[in-house]
């Protein structure tokens, strides 16, 4: 089945896999450093089309490896791939199993390079899409590896989904007593007014009534998806400010009364 | 829309012709130009410069002096332009069915100038802008200004009443209702395209009537360049691209040999145009600075009027040689947020500018001192606004990085 390894043959093999592996690394230095110089969504394009560029150049080192390994007969390739399924099936089946996810997320896309996630409760944007695993950097700055396995069980929540709309809100709890129109008319302001608002895109201010207060909710997007926190810290900032200005109080919800996003 | 069509007025001399702003459209450049700039800036923020085999080589041209350059290139008398409005606005100010007409004022583009000289030409009241203080004080005393009475009024600078702050919207809100509710009469609304951008999105505003001033193009920039040059005492000037000595304006009819008449015409005004967006105080930035003589062709430093006189020939830089005004090499959100606020208001003090960001004090006099280096944004009597030569740059990477720009695209 296997051909006799000769010198020349483990020099191809050899030279193959360099020159894999030194293709992955420039492909993914390169396209870094395209992206860096891409303004907006072009950035993201440039990120995403890593990991799909690294699947190509492996696909073609095995393509070019196996026949210089094994000789292409129908019986060797099947001997060959049973043998792998039935190993890969008992020992690495996560590990496997991770690998498959990550070929699919390059065709249902659940998240690319730069989309801000949440997957099992942690939030942050998407670093890098690796064969196995994808790294988050968390807003505390700590990366995160979730490897891809996670895709065939669990919600995957993407803020902005390869665009740069990413939408933001900022809650204010107030006491019920107060003219409801005023409150709405100033935080509008207040969100119309942060130089980080994208303009193009709807802001809404949202009351609703709770047991305890007043609940108003502004959503709007900033223009850059990465500075969502310090969108919501200038829209929280003024927004109490303007309150404040206009006499209505604050109220806090009890400990434990089951707050709930609308 | 119901807007005006527009009319050639009586003189036909006027430089700026107005048109209702949908049918405004940008010059267009050579291909080959605008592929370069776009690549460029699509990469790099930056526009190109490359080098060429020139003509003449740039290190043998030499600046022009301050004197012969204001004698070709002479400060714009935008008052001798102020009846170009007239027959886009005096029908509605004569008319019975007056509605309120908004003149677009593109950065550098002397709209807004315009729109006050014909003010006062025609005596209509000019309602000045209040003051920074008084715009976030919701104070109403500023409407006392006008007048119903009054046949027509004009307020030149709206982007002046307004503060992107979270109580600078009142006055501006209050504005709008009065005046589409008719309670402040008829008058003619001078406003910077960005602000008028802001308020069309944030507001939800629409004016019933808009007109703008048609862009320059490459034969408007020609007859323009060629009077201001000419000016009272038409000077025996020749204006010559270096490289290759072809004609960037037309020669004078004395000076013109029939081997001067064969010569192909230089594109410089073409890429020029477009690269200004057609607006002609950004393009005289630009054509002062690519202005350039030979040493020994005159004395620079006499600057007399004998020497103006024996003075033929004036290089221009080839445009991919002209130097433009780039962005700074780190760029930061903070950045933009200064170079829109400024674009947003027109021009601001750095009081003002401070309070509208959330910038802390050190990082606000980083961000003003690297703009300032860079040359996109200048201070004027302590208002700080985008420069004439820095405004292509920043139009264009405000809109790639997905601020509002105006409309005019």
């Amino acid at each position: 089945m296997f051909k006799e390894l000769n010198e020349a043959a483990m020099v191809q093999v050899i030279v193959i896999l360099a020159a894999a592996i030194g293709s992955i690394v420039f492909s993914q230095k390169f396209f870094r450093w395209v992206a860096e110089k891409l303004p907006g969504r072009y950035k993201l394009y440039a990120l995403a089309s890593i990991p799909m560029l690294r699947i190509l150049i492996i696909v073609v080192a095995v393509v070019m490896i196996i026949p210089r390994v094994v000789e292409p007969t129908f019986e060797n390739l099947v001997a060959v791939l049973g043998a792998v399924g039935l190993a890969l099936g008992f020992a690495f089946k996560d590990y496997v199993s991770s690998l498959i996810a990550g070929v699919v997320t390059l065709y249902e896309i659940p998240y690319r390079v730069g989309d801000w996630v949440e997957i099992d409760g942690t939030y942050g944007e998407v670093r890098s899409i690796n064969m196995r695993t994808l790294e988050l950097v968390t807003p505390d700055d700590t990366v995160v590896v979730i490897p891809h396995i996670k895709l065939w069980d669990r919600m995957i929540f993407n803020a902005n989904d390869g665009s740069r709309n990413l939408q933001c809100v900022a809650d204010f709890y107030l006491h019920p007593g107060h003219d409801g129109n005023r409150v709405r008319k100033a935080l509008m302001d207040v969100a119309l007014t942060s130089p980080f608002l994208k303009l193009e895109n709807p802001v809404r201010v949202i009351a609703k009534e709770q047991l305890w207060g007043t609940r108003y909710r502004i959503r709007a997007y900033p223009v850059y998806p990465k500075d969502q926190f310090e969108f919501i810290s200038d829209l929280t900032i003024r927004g109490k400010a303007v309150i404040m200005d206009l006499g209505v109080g604050f109220v806090s919800a009890p400990i434990g009364s089951g707050e709930k996003t609308a | 829309m119901n807007s005006p069509q527009p009319q050639k007025n009586a003189s036909g001399n006027f430089s700026w012709e107005w048109i209702p702003t949908a049918e405004f459209s940008l010059p267009s450049g050579t291909l080959q130009t605008t592929f370069k700039t776009r690549l460029m800036s699509f990469l790099h923020h930056r526009t190109p410069s490359e080098k060429m085999d020139e003509l003449l080589k740039p290190e043998s041209l030499e600046f022009l002096s301050t004197y012969m350059l204001d004698r070709l290139v002479p400060p714009v008398d935008l008052k001798t332009e102020a009846l170009s409005l007239d027959p886009a606005l005096m029908p509605w100010c004569e008319g019975q069915h007056k509605k309120v007409i908004l003149i677009l004022n593109v950065p550098h583009s002397g709209n807004g100038e315009i729109l006050k000289y014909w003010a006062a030409e025609h005596g209509f009241r000019i309602i000045d802008p209040p003051s920074p203080s008084a715009l976030l004080s919701s104070d109403d005393s500023w409407f006392e200004q006008f007048d119903n009475n009054d046949p027509c009024w004009v307020l030149p600078e709206l982007e002046k009443c307004w503060l992107r702050h979270e109580t600078g919207l009142y006055l501006i809100r209050n504005f709008f209702r009065r005046l589409f509710s008719g309670m402040l009469g008829f008058g003619v609304v001078g406003c910077g395209s960005w602000a008028w951008s802001f308020f069309s999105h944030a507001l939800s505003v629409s004016a019933p009537v808009s007109l703008v001033a048609k862009p320059f193009d490459s034969e408007k920039l020609e007859t323009w360049l060629s009077a201001l040059a000419s000016g009272k005492n038409r000077l025996p000037v020749r204006f010559r691209q270096a490289d290759n000595g072809r004609q960037v304006l037309s020669a004078p009819p004395k000076d013109t040999s029939d081997d001067e008449n064969k010569k192909e015409q230089s594109p410089f005004l073409r890429d020029l145009a477009a690269f200004c967006y057609g607006i002609p105080g950004v393009a005289l930035a630009y054509w002062r600075s690519s202005l350039r003589a030979e040493p020994d062709g005159l004395d620079l430093e006499k600057g007399d009027a004998q020497a103006a006189a024996d003075y033929s020939t004036v290089w221009v830089k080839p445009w991919m040689n002209v130097e433009k005004s780039g962005l700074p090499q780190k760029l930061e959100r903070n950045h933009a947020f200064v170079l829109h606020s400024l674009l947003l208001h027109d021009a601001l003090d750095m009081d003002t500018l401070s309070k509208l960001l959330p910038l802390r004090q050190h990082n606000f006099g980083q961000t003003m001192y690297d703009l300032s280096d860079n040359g996109l944004i200048e201070s004027s009597e302590d208002q700080w606004r985008v420069s004439a030569k820095g405004y292509p740059v920043v139009r264009r990477f405000l809109k790639t990085e997905g601020f509002l720009p105006d409309d005019f695209k």
